[in-house]
Parts: C-alpha cells; sequence; structure tokens
C-alpha cells in the first residue's frame, strides 16, 4: 500500500476516524494504531508479520534483561546478544544470497569447481528500518536514554508505526517511545502535515516519476546508446530523482505522524546545498547518519584516537553505511567514496572543514561536492559495475547532441536544484501563512492541491526507491 | 560527522502552528477528500476499475462511472483534464 495512492488515503481516513472517539483513550489509541500498522505491513506480505513482531519481542526481552540488572557485563552481554541476533535476521533476509553469490564467484577465481547454493528469500519490506528500530531500543535502555518499555504492545507500535515502518525516518527509540509512555498532544496542528504531505506527494508523483520514466530509466538500461550530454543530464536527473523520491517519502510519514499526533525527526536538509561532505551528511537522510554516528563511529571509537584511526573509523562507517542500503557491491562502492571524500576532507582540513569566505569560493565548492556525489549516484543506481564502467566510457566520448533529455525534464532538473537554494526558513514562512487559514480553506487547498498534482502526474505509481533497502 | 544534526523545518513548522482535535482533522480530510472527488471523478473511475472482480466492486464501478458522468456534465473534471493535457504536451517537447 503506497502513499500516493486511494487504497492508502481510505486506509489513513479510517485511523483519523479511529482516533475520534479515542482522544482521551491513550491505550487504545495505540492499540488501534498497532492493529493499524500490522495491516498495513500485512498488505506487502502478511508473512513477514511474524518476522516483525519476533524482532520487537528481541528487543523487548533484552531491554527488560538489561533494566532489571546492574551489573555492567551483563547489561553488555544481553546488548550484544540482542544486536547480534537483529543482524543475523537481517543478514540471512538480506545479505544471504549476496554472500553466496560473492563466495562463488571468489571460488571460481580460485577455480574451485564446487558452489554453494542460492536461499533465495524474499527481501522483507522495511527490514533495514525495523532492524535499526529494534537495536536503537535496546542500545538507547543500556545507555540509559529511554526508559524501559512496561508493555509489549508499545514496543510492538515502536517498530511497527506505519508511517516510518517501510523507508523510515528512522526514529530513534529515545524520540518516540518516550511520546508513546506519555499521553500524546490531542491538539494538532493541520496546516504543516498538509503542506509536507501535499509538498512530497508532489516531489514523488510529478517529479521523481518523470524523471525515472523519461530520463533516468532509459539513459541507464543502455547507457552507450546516448550522448554525453544525456548522460550528464541522466546523473543530474537521479541525484534530483533520488532526493525528491526518498524525501517525499520522509516529508510525507512525518506529516502522517504528525496528523496523528506524534512527532518524526527530519531527515532531509537542502542537501545538495552542501559545501563539503560532512555538511552533504549533515543534510541527506540524517535520520541514518545520525544512526550511524552514534551507534557505528562512536563505539568504534569516533575521532578520539587520532588521525589514523579516525579516518578508519569513517571509512568503516560509510562502507557499512553502504552496503545497509542493499545487497551488492556497487553500494559498497558509493560507500567507499563518500568514505574516501569525507576521509580526504578529514586529512586536509581537519575536524573541522572551513567553509568558503567568497561567493565564488562557496559556489565552487558546492559545484565540486555536487558532482562527486553525482558521479557517487551513478555506481549507486546502475545495474552493475560493468554498466557503471560503460556510462562513464560513453560520457568521455564527448558524443554530441541530446536524444532523451527534454525541455521537461531539464525542466523538472532545474526546479529540483532551485528548491535547494531557496532560504531555509521558506517552508517555515508559508507554514506561518498556512496557520492562518480556516479549516475549510485548508481542506479546500489540500483537495484541490492533491486532484492538480494527479493531473500533473503520470499513470501509475512506482514504488519508492528506498523500499527495496 | 561530530556534531549533532541540523534542527529540521519540519519538525519545526509544526511546533509553531495553531492546533486543532482530532474531530476537526478528520473533517479537514473528509472535506478535502469530498472536494476531490469533485474535481477527479475520472481518477476515482479508473481507481475503480482497477478493482479486483467482486459484486461490490462491480457496484462501485456503476457508481464511480455515474458520478463521472454527471462530473463531466457539470464540467467539473475541466481543471483536471486541462492539466493532463498541458503536461503531456509539455512533456512532448523535444530539443
Amino acid at each position: 500500500m503506497l502513499f500516493p495512492t486511494l487504497n492508502f488515503l481510505l486506509f489513513f481516513l479510517a485511523v483519523a476516524a479511529a482516533m475520534v472517539p479515542l482522544r482521551q483513550h491513550h491505550e487504545g489509541r495505540k492499540i488501534v494504531l498497532l492493529v493499524a500498522s500490522y495491516y498495513f505491513y500485512a498488505q506487502w506480505n502478511w508473512h513477514f508479520c511474524a518476522l516483525l513482531a519476533g524482532s520487537s519481542c528481541i528487543s523487548f526481552v533484552a531491554g527488560r534483561a538489561i533494566a532489571a540488572s546492574t551489573e555492567e557485563r551483563y547489561r553488555r552481554a544481553v546488548v550484544a546478544t540482542a544486536v547480534t541476533m537483529h543482524l543475523l535476521l537481517l543478514g540471512t533476509f538480506k545479505y544471504c544470497d549476496f554472500l553466496v553469490g560473492s563466495a562463488n564467484a571468489l571460488a571460481r577465481a580460485l577455480g574451485l569447481t564446487h558452489e554453494l547454493p542460492f536461499i533465495e528469500i524474499i527481501l522483507p519490506v522495511g527490514i533495514s528500518f525495523f532492524t535499526f528500530h529494534g537495536i536503537s531500543y535496546v542500545v538507547d535502555v543500556y545507555r540509559r536514554d529511554v526508559a524501559v518499555c512496561r508493555r509489549l504492545t508499545d514496543m510492538l507500535l515502536y517498530m511497527a508505526f506505519f508511517p516510518q515502518l517501510v523507508a523510515g525516518p528512522i526514529v530513534r527509540a529515545s524520540f518516540l517511545l518516550p511520546q508513546l509512555y506519555a499521553a500524546p498532544r490531542m491538539n494538532i496542528a493541520i496546516g504543516p502535515p498538509l503542506m509536507l504531505i501535499l509538498g512530497g506527494l508532489f516531489k514523488k508523483v510529478v517529479m521523481a516519476n518523470y524523471l525515472a520514466t523519461d530520463l533516468v530509466d532509459p539513459v541507464f538500461f543502455d547507457p552507450a546508446s546516448f550522448s554525453t550530454a544525456d548522460l550528464l543530464l541522466a546523473a543530474y536527473g537521479y541525484a534530483i530523482q533520488i532526493y525528491c523520491d526518498f524525501s517525499a517519502y520522509s516529508d510525507m510519514a512525518i506529516g502522517l505522524a504528525a496528523l496523528l499526533g506524534y512527532r518524526f525527526p527530519p531527515n532531509f536538509n537542502q542537501p545538495y546545498r552542501a559545501q563539503n561532505f560532512q555538511d552533504f551528511w549533515r543534510r541527506w537522510h540524517i535520520s541514518l547518519s545520525s544512526w550511524l554516528r552514534d551507534y557505528l563511529y562512536k563505539p568504534l571509537g569516533g575521532s578520539r584516537h587520532g588521525s589514523l584511526l579516525t579516518m578508519r573509523n569513517l571509512l568503516i562507517t560509510m562502507l557499512l553505511g553502504g552496503i545497509w542500503h542493499g545487497a551488492a557491491w556497487k553500494f559498497v562502492a558509493w560507500g567507499a567514496m563518500h568514505g574516501a571524500a569525507l576521509v580526504a576532507e578529514r586529512a586536509l582540513f581537519g575536524s573541522r572543514v572551513p567553509k568558503a569566505r567568497t561567493m565564488s569560493g562557496r559556489i565552487l565548492s558546492t559545484l565540486f561536492v555536487f558532482h562527486i556525489v553525482c558521479l557517487a549516484w551513478v555506481f549507486f543506481r546502475a545495474d552493475s559495475f560493468d554498466t557503471v564502467l560503460i556510462y562513464l566510457g560513453a560520457m568521455a566520448k564527448f558524443t554530441p547532441g541530446i536524444m532523451q533529455a527534454t525541455p521537461f525534464t531539464v525542466t523538472l532538473i532545474a526546479l529540483g536544484l532551485a528548491t535547494q537554494f531557496v532560504p531555509a526558513d521558506f517552508s517555515r514562512r508559508i507554514a506561518r501563512r498556512l496557520a492562518a487559514w480556516p479549516s475549510w480553506a485548508l481542506a479546500a487547498g489540500a483537495g484541490l492541491g492533491a486532484i492538480c498534482i494527479d493531473a500533473l502526474g503520470p499513470d501509475g505509481v512506482a514504488p519508492f526507491i528506498y523500499f527495496q533497502f | 560527522m561530530e556534531a549533532p544534526p541540523l534542527p529540521g523545518a519540519d519538525d519545526r513548522i509544526i511546533e509553531t502552528t495553531r492546533r486543532v482535535t482530532p474531530a476537526r482533522v478528520l473533517g479537514v480530510l473528509a472535506a478535502a477528500c469530498a472536494l476531490a472527488a469533485i474535481f477527479g471523478s475520472s481518477p476515482l473511475l479508473a481507481w475503480a476499475n482497477a478493482l479486483p472482480d467482486s459484486q461490490a466492486a462491480g457496484l462501485l464501478q456503476a457508481a464511480a462511472l455515474s458520478w463521472n458522468t454527471a462530473m463531466s456534465a457539470m464540467g467539473a473534471t475541466r481543471l483536471h483534464d486541462w492539466l493532463r493535457a498541458f503536461i503531456r504536451m509539455f512533456e512532448s517537447f523535444h530539443f
């Protein structure tokens, strides 16, 4: 059940209607949200509801065990066991066949004839996200950043809450669970969530979908057939497509949760205006980068043990961040490129990368970071390393002409880039204006806005890119 | 990677606006849907036609068809049709 569909709208209306009589019944609201979340997840594959519940139970039991003990060694052992179990589940479902394939390739290279069989398991939607939620809870309880869950239903809801279940943002236990423990505010700000949802719909339905079907997919399918300008524009186009696709999901998730009375952390902040790679990772997929920082980079030692170890930790973090996205070497390469860029910055400038003082310096550094990010996106989007080599080789031939890009797709790219450079408080200013609108005007704006977006979009809705992760 | 993430604009704007009850939220959503059903009767019909075959789906399809016919006769579908035609025209331009 995708967000930009009528099926989801009907589902959400039913959930919103159920919230009305339960305004004063906090526990009842949570039960309704839990049932709705499992129904939402079951729409993909109901068999995996058991996996989601099992994963939640691992964290719940581990949390209780950690909270019940004061002995540090025991608490650590429980954390290690729970994290290992979560990672084993993730590894089994997501990485098993990748590891088998890689082992078989290595065996062939070594001249061995025996090959391991593939397991061919279906990847459960959202497993990377709910695994990180589960780990976050256990570690947060261990660090005493969040009170332990006394009710299993709270844990089940934290892991399964439908707005963030399948593609984030990664909401930490210390952020969402206190909202579940305490009765939430039942006075809901309605204008900004509607604005986020409509903005997300536009980014996904119009911008991401057209860029995919009209430019990016055809060019990446057969890059050798296209001109240099097409290849360059397709790389830019994919940068905008993946931003619009993923930030749209995050915006809609934040907006939907807000309509139900819950807050989610932000996930994007105009990433392509970043002037260095450290800055980029504070703006792109913020919930993942901050998760990796706090649950991987810092436990590895962070920047506390000298330059060399800091660089090693950065590289490990980005490599694992890359493979978190998918079981393929291309994601490892993508992570390695970002890791190498962060390491190079660290080697050149230390922990604080200075910002350019002049306008031309700022423009040049932004352009430089954007183009390296686009190069990394080529690895991320291409089907294989062979495709990457063909893509970059074709680009270097400087073939003239434009075959695939059109004024329409170039306009979408320009519009996507323009959104990166509007003033940072632009959305807040609009929200302030919306706050003055009466409810009937908000309803009219939302209804007409949704119809206009539907009319502008292509037929059908493609799944979100991050669903595959 | 040491600095905390920037405070999000999304979160800030939700924090700074006036608030309504869940009943009002439902009312606004229902009103928005009603308006969308008037001006977007053709996507409603397309959605109904894509439903798996069943007695209820048949009834819904018949209702959606009647509704779309009525809305077209009133001219309510013009906005949707015009925007779709405009974007298709823009999409067809080439360098």
